[in-house]
Formats: C-alpha cells, structure tokens, sequence
C-alpha cells in the first residue's frame, strides 16, 4: 500500500506550484471565432500596462464573427475616434506591425496615409496573426475603445526604450497619462 | 482450435494501433512542448532583426516611394514591395514579405526583420493546430479517438497485481486527481 499512498501524495503535491498562466494557442488562421472569455496577460506587448477605458468592449452581449458587412474607413476613426467610442465597426487594412510572440495584436494601415495606423487588439490565445502576414491585408471587426496608460506606466516604457535604445531618458519628458484609441478585435480574417 | 480471448484481441488491436499513432503522438507531443511556452517565444517563426548601415536617403521634398527606391537600390535589393509605413517621422519602414526594411532616414541605419518557420516546428504546429482545417479536423479527430482507445485498452492489457486490479488502480487514480486538483486549486 505505500507506494500507492506515495503517488497519491506527489500528484496532489505536484499541483501545488502549478503554473497559472494560460498559454494555449489558437487556429491563428483565416477566419476565426474566437470565445468570449476576455484574458489579456501577453506580457512581452507593448500594450500590457494599459488600462482600458471604454465599458462596452467588455459588455455582454457581444456577438461572435462577423456580424457587419459594410466597411469604415480607418482614416475616418482614426481621424474622430471619440465618435466611433464603444461602437463595433469593421475594418480593412494592410497589417504593418504584428505581435512578435503571442500574436494577439496587429496594427492596420491607414487607408489615407502612411503614417497613421489602427491598433488592433485580441484575446491572447482566442486569435493568433502570424507574423507573416505583415504587408497583407487583414479584415477585423470589433469595438472601437480608448485606452488610457498611467503617466508611471508610460514613463517607465519610455525609460525601457531609451535603456533599450542605448538613448538618455529624461524622466521630465513623461507628461501626464497616454490617451490612445484601439479596436479590441473580436473577429480577424486573413 | 485454440481461441483467441478478448484480452487477445486487446492486446492486438493496442499494439497495432499503438504503432500507427507513434507519427502522430511525436508531432503533437514536439508541437505541445513548443506552444506551451508561447509566454516565452514564439513557437513557429523566427524573427531575426539583422542590422546595416546605408548611406543616408531623403528630405523634405522626396516621397516615401522614392526613399523606399532609394534604400531598396542602396541594398541591392529588388524595388519590390508589399506596403510602407511611417511609423514615426523619421522612420520609415519598407514591407516585403516576411521581410521588413527598416530605415531610419537620419543615420542611414537599417535593420532588416526576417522572418522564417522554425524547421520541424512550423510543420508540427501547423498540424497539432489545425491550420489546414478540411479534411485534416478529421484525423485529428480520429487520432482523438485513436489516444483514448489506447488509453481505455491499455488499463487491460495486464492481469495480475500489476494490472488494473492491482497496482495500476492507483497509477489510473492519481493520474485522474492531477488534472482534477489543479482544476480544484485553480
């Protein structure tokens, strides 16, 4: 009976310092559904200290998939994207930054100029870009929320970057909390 | 006529579907250990970033096509190109596939960011991870099925006080109560 009563005992043992992190991959392609369970843990983003500020990305009721079929131009959110606050919108673009390790984000090209972009954010796990789809174009669709970093938080990733960078940072230079617009991604296609 | 017990039949039908599933169990098993540390890689592609250095490109008065021209012909490299991107003023990133250009217009400064698949890895992602859909969602269901008759069969396989009536009661329990006490604590 001993060694039965010892494999119980390291099985039980053996949960204690299990690791709690949710690390599970998804499809990552073509067109994906993801769940509903909202989890943002993607540590190596540059995304992960935010705070979101908009209520409705994470209201119930949000349908899975696609659901509209007419496009909004980014230049027009990015142009007024209070406007566009809590509202579901779809959208094209071309994808010109991807998440290096997780793939949870993507950023998507203005359609009216080369230095503007959307943000577009998804559940770790749920959607997976893969990091060839940089240059292609990819469809989202999702709720339009804004985002707002606390001055500490933004100033310590700017002192990571300038460290990063081999730059000085001056401390002083951090004014304030970082408002930004992004679109929590509930379905991609690409 | 000797015949043959259903233990016979067991042991027979677990051996050569065991053999069958080998493939398989590796490929899930290499990609499984890959992308459950996603937290910590990325599982199918290598980035690399691989600086250069270029003469400086551009002003004012020059558009973005015409730097990327520029930088593309300074780096012998076709004048192909999927999209640019500013993503600051002074920054312009030049996208081909799987290959990003990035050139910063005050130093001449290029990094180039490659990305591969991971040999072995890219392959047995794809298909621990379904990206092919179709067909392939049905033998990986059948695989499925195929591991838990293999799981079921094996408890049978032997008799004895080292079979399921014997020691293996335990080994089956405490292998059911990990996963459950995990689930409990979590």
């Amino acid at each position: 009976m001993k060694l039965p009563v010892l494999l119980l005992s390291v099985s039980l043992f053996a949960c204690l310092p299990a690791c709690s992190e949710d690390s599970k991959a998804a499809p990552g392609d073509k067109t994906v559904q993801p769940a509903e369970k909202p989890k943002d843990d993607c540590a190596n983003c540059p995304d992960a200290a935010k705070v979101s500020a908009t209520p409705a990305a994470h209201a119930e009721g949000l349908q899975k998939g696609f659901t509209l079929a007419d496009y909004t131009p980014i230049s027009k959110i990015l142009a007024a994207p209070a406007d566009f606050e809590g509202k579901r919108v779809l959208v094209k673009g071309e994808a010109v930054f991807v998440c290096p390790t997780r793939g949870c984000f993507v950023t998507l090209k203005s359609d009216a100029e080369n230095d503007k972009a959307l943000f577009v954010k998804v559940e770790d796990g749920e959607i997976v870009f893969p990091a060839t789809i940089k240059g292609k174009p990819v469809e989202a669709e999702g709720i339009v929320e804004k985002v707002v970093t606390p001055e500490a938080k933004v100033r310590e990733a700017a002192e990571a970057k300038a460290k990063k960078e081999g730059k000085e940072f001056d401390p002083a230079s951090v004014k304030g909390d970082k408002v930004s617009w992004q679109l929590r991604g509930l379905a991609a296609k690409f | 006529m000797p015949k043959h017990n259903w233990r016979w039949w067991l042991h027979v039908l677990h051996r050569d579907l065991g053999y069958l599933c080998v493939g398989l169990v590796l490929v899930y098993a290499i990609s499984g250990v890959a992308v459950n540390h996603v937290a910590d890689w990325n599982p199918t592609y290598r980035i690399e970033r691989l600086p250069a250095q270029i003469a400086k490109v551009g002003g004012d008065d020059l558009g973005d096509a015409e730097v990327a021209r520029q930088v593309l012909s300074q780096l012998q490299l076709s004048p192909e190109y999927s999209t640019l991107y500013r993503p600051s003023p002074t920054q312009l990133h030049i996208i081909r596939p799987n290959h990003t250009i990035e050139f910063d217009q005050t130093t001449g400064g290029v990094v180039h960011e490659v990305v591969t698949g991971r040999p072995v890895l890219y392959e047995t992602n794809q298909l621990h991870l379904n990206h092919h859909k179709g067909v392939w969602t049905y033998v990986a269901d059948a695989f499925a099925v195929a591991l838990a008759f293999l799981a079921i069969t094996g408890m049978f396989l032997i008799k004895g006080k080292k079979g399921l009536a014997g020691r293996g009661k335990w080994l089956v329990l405490a292998g059911v109560l990990l996963p459950l006490a995990f689930l409990w604590l979590h």
